[in-house]
């Protein structure tokens, strides 16, 4: 499944792509081979998603709709990912805040 | 000196007193790197082993404390954040400086940040800043020796200087600054540190003279005193030692097993999600795992038998005989994974989840069944699927067990049959409880319960008081089971938020029920609440929902 890939989610994780968070964000971006960035609003310019400094930096709250896109042979595997886990408010590690169920 | 009272935020509770003691500035070496060795040599050096000097203290930590440490380690890995200092070193500029100056900039962007999350990582960039400059120039981060149950002082903390405290004789922590939100102020609550920050006009110019300075402080209300009197000193021990007591009796309910005011004992187990959930459980304080949601294991995409088969041992040899329960896997609704569960449903929570997802999966299913009747030769292992609605349902999850048995057998990989269930969580199925006579036992999942008896969703807080007045639904439904699974020796548990609430437990308690699944932080509460119940029904604790 080679070329690009494109898909929105929210972010309603608390406190936003915090350290925790976007520690498990860029750990599942660098598991794929694709090119891979966001945007947390329109217009503004495509961050890198592995790299932990540039997603801590972008200080994305809580609320914002995250634009996720990849390009490359995994892209759409790896947009699905990241997909899957913010909404899974990024329970792909133990944490403070766990939803129960 | 007089004594003296200041107001802080609480950000740790319990109580200090001891001598206090003002942090010094890590003593770094002087201000200049070596200008015999290639600066960008220097630099990539430094920053190699500052993150080999934080895989060894990761190592030494386990859960939050670990995961800040990573998150220290993964900034530095990040060519993202020297970038700026090597390109100036490639405009000439000296390693020491570059470092700083892009440092600063950083550190600068985060503390201005309107936002108080974003604003506490400046102290984590701060940390990292620090330990790269001392490699660099050498020096020593760990500064000055603190003598043990001092009060430590300082503008701010990082939580390298707080992890390489000795804690173990008592002390505490007051800043003049620091932040609610800052790693250091999880660290010490993790550890039990009394902590109190903001204490702007605590000024060491007061205190410096002194040869030693008497300070207490309440890291539960704030109050921080200088030179307590007797008074002071009085009030501050009574609060400790009710604190203390509170503790001990915490402490007493949770190394034995819980059991109501009238006698009877009641199996308190923990919910887990993760194999690390169960680092700082001690296994005794229960009675084990009732609920490990193994949904989370598929977070990352799915899991191969192998690791699923290692975490479930885990998980096993953790528990030493206890019996752990694991839910097979329960996507959808609102779980989603990635490749498997259904985008776009109209109403994901009816839809396709649960054991229905894993029936449309099989081999996903098949290869969680194989890895689960491989790690129940390794322990006390029940399985229980979710979502079951019908007996035919119960019937082809169970087949899926026995056939991954038989594959396993005929591969010679020792396997066992693990004891078998489910949740009950369908209303269809609680109803119908009659007709489940193949389950060994059944747990009780009320907050998926509760939302289909009450037609409300969990996640609409204006709804959550119609779903509490449908609770005697609900306990109808549970009595019913009780009576029908005690004829049949079958197992019942109840596995939902519920049982976490005092006020909750004691209509649940007087059905029958003996065995409920908590978080473990709520252990020690909910082992406290069971000692007060009377499992004596009081009159009118039944009733319709209100309104029909």
């Amino acid at each position: 499944m080679s070329g690009e890939s494109q898909k929105d989610v929210l972010l309603t994780h608390a406190a936003g792509l915090h350290a925790r968070p976007a520690v498990t964000f860029t750990k599942v971006a660098k598991s794929f081979m694709a090119d891979i960035s966001f945007s947390a609003d329109a217009g503004a310019s495509w961050i890198d998603a592995k790299s932990i400094v540039k997603v801590m930096g972008a200080k994305v709250p809580s609320g914002k709709t995250l634009m996720i896109k990849a390009n490359g042979d995994d892209a759409e595997r790896a947009v699905d990912a990241l997909v899957s886990l913010v909404q899974a408010d990024f329970e792909a590690s133990s944490g403070e805040l766990r939803r129960t169920d | 000196m007089t004594s003296r009272s200041f107001k802080g935020e609480a950000v740790s509770p319990g109580i200090a007193i001891g001598t206090l003691c003002w942090l010094a500035a890590a003593r770094v070496g002087d201000q200049t790197s070596r200008t015999d060795v290639n600066q960008a040599d220097q630099l990539r050096a430094a920053i190699t082993a500052a993150i080999a000097q934080l895989r060894l203290l990761a190592s030494s930590l386990s859960g939050d404390e670990a995961e800040l440490i990573e998150f220290q380690i993964a900034m530095l890995a990040d060519d993202a954040l020297s970038e700026q200092a090597f390109l100036d070193i490639s405009q000439g500029m000296a390693a020491v400086a570059a470092w700083q100056k892009a440092m600063d900039r950083q550190i600068e962007e985060y503390a201005a940040s309107e936002d108080d999350y974003f604003k506490a990582r400046a102290a984590d960039l701060s940390d990292i800043h620090e330990r790269v400059l001392v490699e660099l120039i050498g020096g020593d981060q760990t500064g000055q020796s603190i003598p043990p149950g001092a009060v430590i002082a300082a503008h701010d903390l990082t939580p390298s200087r707080f992890l390489q405290t000795d804690w173990d004789s008592g002390g505490g922590v007051v800043l003049t600054e620091g932040s609610a939100m800052s790693h250091v102020a999880i660290l010490a609550r993790a550890r039990g540190v009394p902590m109190v920050i903001g204490v702007a006009d605590l000024d060491a110019a007061d205190t410096g003279v002194e040869p030693s300075v008497r300070i207490a402080i309440d890291g539960g209300t704030g109050e921080v005193c200088l030179q307590p009197d007797d008074a002071v000193l009085q009030r501050f021990a009574k609060r400790s030692a009710e604190q203390q007591a509170h503790q001990h009796a915490l402490g007493k309910y949770l190394e034995q097993d819980a059991a109501t005011a009238d006698g009877h004992q009641v199996d308190v187990c923990i919910n887990v999600a993760h194999e690390s959930d169960v680092d700082h459980v001690n296994v005794a304080h229960c009675n084990g795992i009732g609920l490990m949601r193994t949904e989370f294991l598929f977070g990352n995409g799915l899991p191969d038998e192998e690791t699923q088969f290692r975490a479930y041992r885990h998980l096993l040899s953790w528990a030493a005989g206890k019996p752990v329960t694991i839910r097979t896997l329960d996507a959808g609704g609102d779980k989603p994974v990635a490749n498997l569960t259904v985008d776009g449903e109209r109403n994901p929570f009816l839809g396709q989840r649960g054991i229905r997802l894993c029936f449309q999966h099989p081999d996903v299913f098949m290869v969680q069944c194989r890895a689960l009747c491989r790690a129940a030769a390794h322990g006390n292992l029940k399985v229980m699927f979710p979502m079951i609605a019908t007996t035919q349902e119960y019937a082809r999850a169970e087949q899926f067990v026995f056939d991954a048995l038989d594959q396993l057998r005929r591969e010679h990989i020792v396997c066992r049959r693990p004891v078998l269930g489910m949740m009950v969580e369908v209303p269809a199925a609680a109803i119908c409880i009659d007709a489940f006579d193949k389950p060994a036992f059944f747990s009780i999942g009320s907050n998926d319960l509760l939302q289909y008896l009450s037609a409300t969703s969990r996640d609409d807080p204006s709804l959550r008081d119609i779903a509490e007045d449908c609770q005697p639904a609900m306990l109808v439904l549970i009595e019913q089971m009780m009576r029908i699974a005690d004829e049949r020796n079958q197992e019942v548990s109840f596995c939902g938020d519920l049982a976490s609430q005092p006020k909750a437990l004691a209509p649940l308690l007087r059905t029958g029920l003996r065995t409920i699944s908590v978080a473990p932080a709520k252990l020690a509460e909910v082992k406290a609440a069971i000692g007060k119940i009377d499992t004596v029904a009081a009159p009118g604790v039944r009733g319709a929902p209100s309104g029909v």
